[in-house]
C-alpha cells in the first residue's frame, strides 16, 4: 500500500520543508500524520512530493489537517501561508477548479481493490467538481461494477477517465473476461435477485448514472461502460 | 483475537457501529456474533451506527437489512442510524428497499427511539397483567 511516514526521507525537499514547518506547530507525530494523510487521500507519493509535485488538492488536504489540529486562528494562518509559500504556488491558483484529474485504472482481484477503486472514483468525482451527492453516487456505482468482477469474474479492471467540455464528466469502464451475464435481459428488467444481492448492482448503476453501456455474453467477458455529466 | 466491528451494550440495547469495509467474511462474522451477543445479554434493540460507512452499495446495504431481519426474528427492535442524507438518496435512486427495518437520524434519536418503544410495550404489558388480575378476582367473587 501506501509507504508510510518514513525515518529514511532526508530533512531537504518538500518533505522535509514540511516537517520543518508544521514541526513549529505541532508534535513531530502529528506533523507526519498530517502529511502522511494529505499523501493518502489525494493519491500522490512521497517521491512525487519530493519531486516537487504540490497539487492544488494536496495543499488543500494539508490546510484540512492544519484546521483540524491547530487551534489559534492566527497561528492556522501563519501555517498555511508558509505551506503555501513552499508550494510555490500563489494562493489564487487555490480559487479555481482542482487540477484537471488524469485517466486512472484499478486492478480488480481481491476484495480489497472494490475500495481502492470506489475511493479513487471518488477523489476524481470530488476534483471534478462533482456535488456530494453525486461523488456517492459514483462512487456506489464503482463499488457495484468491482463487486460484480470480483464476485463473478474473479478479476478484472476498472478505468476512471475525466471527460472535457462540451461533455464534462466522468467516464467509467469496468471491463472483465468472467463468463458474462447469461441472463442480462432478466437483471435490466428488475426481475432477477440474486441470494446474495447483487442483481441489483448493474440495474442499480444504470439508475445512478446519466448513461450505460454493456456488452457482453456467454464466455466473451463484460464490459460495462457508466458516463455521469457534470451538471 | 477480539472483533473486528466491536458491539457495545448500551442500556437494554446493542450497538454496532460500522466503521470498516465490510467483507463476505465479515458480515458472516456479524451475523455470528451479533446473534450470539443477543442471546447472551437478552438485548432488546439493536442500533447499526453507519455514519461512519464510506460508501453504501447494494451488497452492503443488503447485508444490514438482512441482519436486521435475522434480530427481528429473535425478537430485537432494529434500527438502522446516522444514514448520511447523500447515501439516502443514492440507495433510493438505485431503487434499494430497506423495508422492514427502523431508521433513525442519529444515535440519539436512536437510542431514544428503542427507549420509547420499549415504554410503550411495558405499559401495554402492564395492562394486559391488570386486566388478568382483574379478570382473577372476578373468577373469584
Amino acid at each position: 500500500m501506501n509507504a508510510a511516514v518514513s525515518p529514511r526521507v532526508p530533512p531537504r525537499g518538500n518533505y522535509g520543508r514540511l516537517i520543518g514547518i508544521l514541526t513549529e506547530y505541532v508534535p513531530e507525530s502529528v506533523a507526519r500524520g498530517i502529511i502522511t494523510h494529505a499523501l493518502t487521500r489525494t493519491g500522490v507519493s512521497e517521491q512525487a512530493l519530493e519531486q516537487g509535485l504540490f497539487s492544488a488538492r494536496l495543499l488543500e488536504a494539508l490546510y484540512r489537517g492544519v484546521d483540524l489540529f491547530l487551534e489559534v486562528p492566527a497561528r492556522k494562518q501563519e501555517c498555511k501561508d508558509r505551506i503555501c509559500v513552499i508550494s510555490s504556488m500563489a494562493p489564487a491558483d487555490l480559487a479555481g477548479p482542482g487540477p484537471r484529474a488524469r485517466a486512472e485504472q484499478v486492478n480488480i482481484d481481491r476484495e480489497d481493490d472494490i475500495v481502492t477503486a470506489r475511493n479513487r472514483a471518488r477523489f476524481m468525482a470530488e476534483d471534478l467538481g462533482f456535488s456530494k451527492t453525486d461523488q456517492i453516487k459514483i462512487a456506489t456505482a464503482v463499488s457495484e461494477l468491482a463487486r460484480n468482477i470480483f464476485k463473478y469474474a474473479g478479476r478484472g479492471l476498472i478505468a476512471l477517465e475525466p471527460q472535457s467540455p462540451p461533455r464534462p464528466g466522468i467516464k467509467i469502464v469496468a471491463c472483465d473476461q468472467g463468463g458474462g451475464i447469461p441472463n442480462l435481459d432478466e437483471i435490466m428488467g428488475g426481475g432477477y435477485r440474486s441470494k446474495t444481492g447483487l442483481g441489483l448492482g448493474i440495474l442499480g448503476c444504470k439508475r445512478l448514472m446519466d448513461e450505460f453501456n454493456i456488452e457482453t455474453g456467454p464466455g466473451k467477458g463484460t464490459k460495462i461502460t457508466l458516463f455521469k455529466l457534470k451538471t | 483475537m477480539g472483533r473486528t466491528i466491536p458491539i457495545i451494550k448500551i442500556y437494554d440495547n446493542l450497538l454496532v457501529s460500522i466503521q470498516v469495509e465490510l467483507s463476505d467474511a465479515l458480515v458472516a462474522e456479524l451475523k455470528d456474533d451479533v446473534t450470539a451477543e443477543i442471546s447472551r445479554t437478552g438485548a432488546r434493540g439493536l442500533i447499526f451506527e453507519v455514519s461512519g460507512v464510506d460508501i453504501l452499495d447494494s451488497y452492503i446495504a443488503r447485508s444490514i437489512r438482512d441482519l436486521s431481519h435475522i434480530v427481528q426474528l429473535m425478537g430485537v427492535r432494529a434500527v438502522i442510524a446516522g444514514l448520511d442524507p447523500s447515501m439516502a438518496i443514492t440507495l433510493v435512486e438505485m431503487g434499494l428497499s430497506m423495508s422492514g427495518v427502523s431508521t433513525a437520524l442519529n444515535l440519539e434519536s436512536a437510542l431514544e427511539m428503542l427507549a420509547r418503544q420499549d415504554r410503550n410495550d411495558q405499559l401495554k404489558l402492564d395492562a394486559m397483567l391488570r386486566e388478568d388480575a382483574a379478570g382473577a378476582d372476578e373468577d373469584v367473587t
